[in-house]
């Protein structure tokens, strides 16, 4: 049997989990969501399936692979998220053959599938719904593909009541994830036994206290409670854990920092006599259950996300700034040539003065990084090379890099609100780079904006080496100084 | 790059094939932009047989689809992997309704 995974909220209703990630990619009691549906799979004998993907299906796709790690075969198609599970059904190549399971895999289900599918397969309809202790299972039994009935997979904000199609009620837990306190409650219940079915990595080191592989855990951290550490954990002795704890891959605890009752997403690091209670923590988020805040921690002394490059960010501002100053000092003998022209062509305003998005970033009240803005100036001649000139002083200032994408203004970037727009915003804004060396200076924004986005996607020191070298190249052509 | 337009039924369909690049998007979106305006709101660009797709053809693309939305049509895409690679990279699936082939984005478009 086949089964087709829709994997495709949006996840709007998780955020700011999911401005990074999709909700199958969220990882719940040491896996991702995802995981655990391909978990239950495998264990119903189901070794084929079809995913359909919409946000971050890139990051999915790397994740899972063609599913080798499971030992099934996993294929793929995105949409644009949330749509109707006719018409996705209807788009897919490859059509399985009848019947075949399809059910959502951005939700948590703990119950015993091949009950489900044995019991489902001596019900004569076109399709049988799932239901886990009486709630929807979002999953169906499809022996007509033409005829069947699928409003019960299809993603809405809250709980729909059930349809009257034929249904199988089996022993389970439902965990639909559509809010920040199911997703926090899903992790807390399946550490606690209470989703059974769930297969949680790890092992069991003392009573109540599961941990992953290459961890630094102490039996005495554990005070009262169950707790699940994940792999590559780093836990003080003195670190105090009690009532129902999660804590993710990659995740360091320092001394004497208390948690109780929390979900420690992977690559945090909570710091020294640091108290968590009731909250989700993802890097330097603060996402507290029980009144519902959620602060940006900027003191890296108490949260801390262990992702940030702090290193290579270092090593990249030294190098812009190095190479900003050697420009400067090469460009010296055109600055004269750029104001004496400029005050030929216009000398009541030879030079102006504009705002644009720079790479520095500044905390904003709410602890969330910023960038800035800097004040950039160019003269008013017609020659690309000395029209833009100033810009270098902006490179020795670490406000842009000598290679990124076209800087634009506070304005321009405010108006980028879909998930494509933001794409390009991931990179740092440069001098030079694809939109400034290949673009005309008139073209469409959506050109440049898609330029941009192209140079983020492949984002790489060999692709800026590319632009480096073919920056010397175009300065040695006429368009570089004639327009 | 070859461009072919046909119609089937009340649906415009545009296709394109081999290398689609900076140096044709002029053409391109001259013949997409005169097809929406005459046409019923409904269009499929079929890039089936495109080998290679840069960012100035995707600009082309999202011009079509905004254009497209303005008339409250509905624009399909039916991709090759090259191109459905690059779109999924650069995030534009999540705007763009896709087909894996031409049969199905006329279904797709005949029930609308």
């Amino acid at each position: 049997m086949e089964a087709i995974i829709f994997a495709d909220r949006n996840g709007q209703e998780l955020l700011p989990l999911t401005n990074e990630s999709s909700i199958a990619l969220l990882p719940l009691a040491g896996k991702s969501i995802l995981e655990h549906t391909l978990d239950a799979l495998v264990d119903a004998g189901i070794l084929e399936a079809h995913v359909i993907l919409s946000s971050y299906a890139e990051k999915v796709k790397a994740a899972l692979g063609h599913g080798e790690r499971w030992g099934m075969t996993l294929t793929y198609s995105v949409t644009r998220g949330q749509e109707s599970p006719v018409q996705e059904l209807a788009r897919i190549q490859k059509k399985p053959e009848s019947p075949f399971l399809i059910l959502r895999g951005d939700v948590i289900r703990s119950g015993d599938m091949k009950t489900f599918l044995q019991k489902a397969a001596s019900i004569s309809s076109v399709s049988v719904q799932a239901l886990y202790g009486g709630e929807n299972a979002y999953m169906v039994l499809c022996l007509d593909p033409l005829k069947a009935n699928f409003d019960s997979l299809k993603w809405t904000e809250s709980a729909q009541p059930l349809s009257s199609q034929a249904s199988v009620d089996v022993e389970g837990v439902v965990a639909r994830l559509d809010s920040l306190k199911s997703f926090y409650q899903a992790n807390l219940d399946a550490v606690s036994g209470e989703l059974n079915t769930l297969l949680i990595p790890g092992r069991q080191t003392v009573l109540g206290l599961t941990q992953g592989r290459c961890s630094e855990v102490y039996p005495q951290n554990l005070k009262q409670g169950v707790a699940l550490i994940g792999s590559n954990c780093h836990l003080h002795e003195s670190v105090e854990l009690s009532g129902k704890v999660v804590i993710g891959d990659n995740v360091i605890v320092d001394r004497r920092a208390t948690i109780e009752s929390s979900v420690i997403l992977p690559y945090s690091y909570v710091g020294e006599l640091v108290e968590i209670r009731n909250a989700i923590v993802r890097g330097n988020d603060l996402i507290r259950l029980d009144n519902g805040a959620i602060l940006k921690i900027s003191d890296t002394f108490l949260l801390a996300d262990l992702k940030s490059a702090t290193i290579n960010n270092s090593l990249g501002v030294f190098f812009n700034c190095f190479s900003g100053v050697l420009l400067l000092l090469i460009s010296l003998p055109l600055w004269p040539i750029a104001i004496s022209l400029s005050l030929l062509k216009t000398p009541r305003n030879p030079y102006s003065k504009y705002w644009l998005r720079g790479n520095k970033k500044e905390l904003d009240d709410f602890g969330v990084p910023h960038r800035t803005q800097f004040q950039v100036g160019e003269w008013n001649v017609n020659s690309p090379v000395l029209r833009h000139l100033p810009r270098i002083l902006a490179v020795v200032s670490g406000d842009l890099n000598l290679i990124g994408a076209l800087p634009v203004s506070f304005e321009v970037a405010s108006r980028r609100t879909e998930d494509w727009e933001k794409l390009a915003d991931r990179v740092p804004s440069g001098l030079l780079g694809p939109t400034q060396l290949n673009l005309p200076v008139d073209a469409p924004d959506d050109e440049k904006l898609m330029s941009d986005s192209f140079y983020a996607a492949h984002f790489s020191l060999r692709q800026d080496l590319h632009y480096l070298l073919q920056s010397v190249k175009v300065l040695f052509s006429s368009r570089a100084w004639f327009k | 790059m070859i461009l072919h337009e046909q119609k089937h039924n009340d649906i415009d369909i545009i296709e394109l094939s081999g290398r689609f690049i900076m140096a044709d998007t002029p053409e391109v979106q001259t013949r997409l932009t005169s097809l929406i305006k005459g046409g019923n709101g409904k269009l499929v660009i079929d890039l089936g047989k495109v080998t290679f797709i840069d960012s100035s053809a995707c600009a082309v693309l999202i011009s079509a689809f905004k254009n497209m939305q303005i008339k409250s049509g509905h624009l399909v895409l039916v991709t090759s992997p090259v191109v459905q690679s690059l779109i999924e990279l650069t995030r534009l699936h999540t705007i763009f309704e896709i087909s894996p082939s031409l049969v199905s984005a006329l279904d797709a478009l005949e029930s609308k």
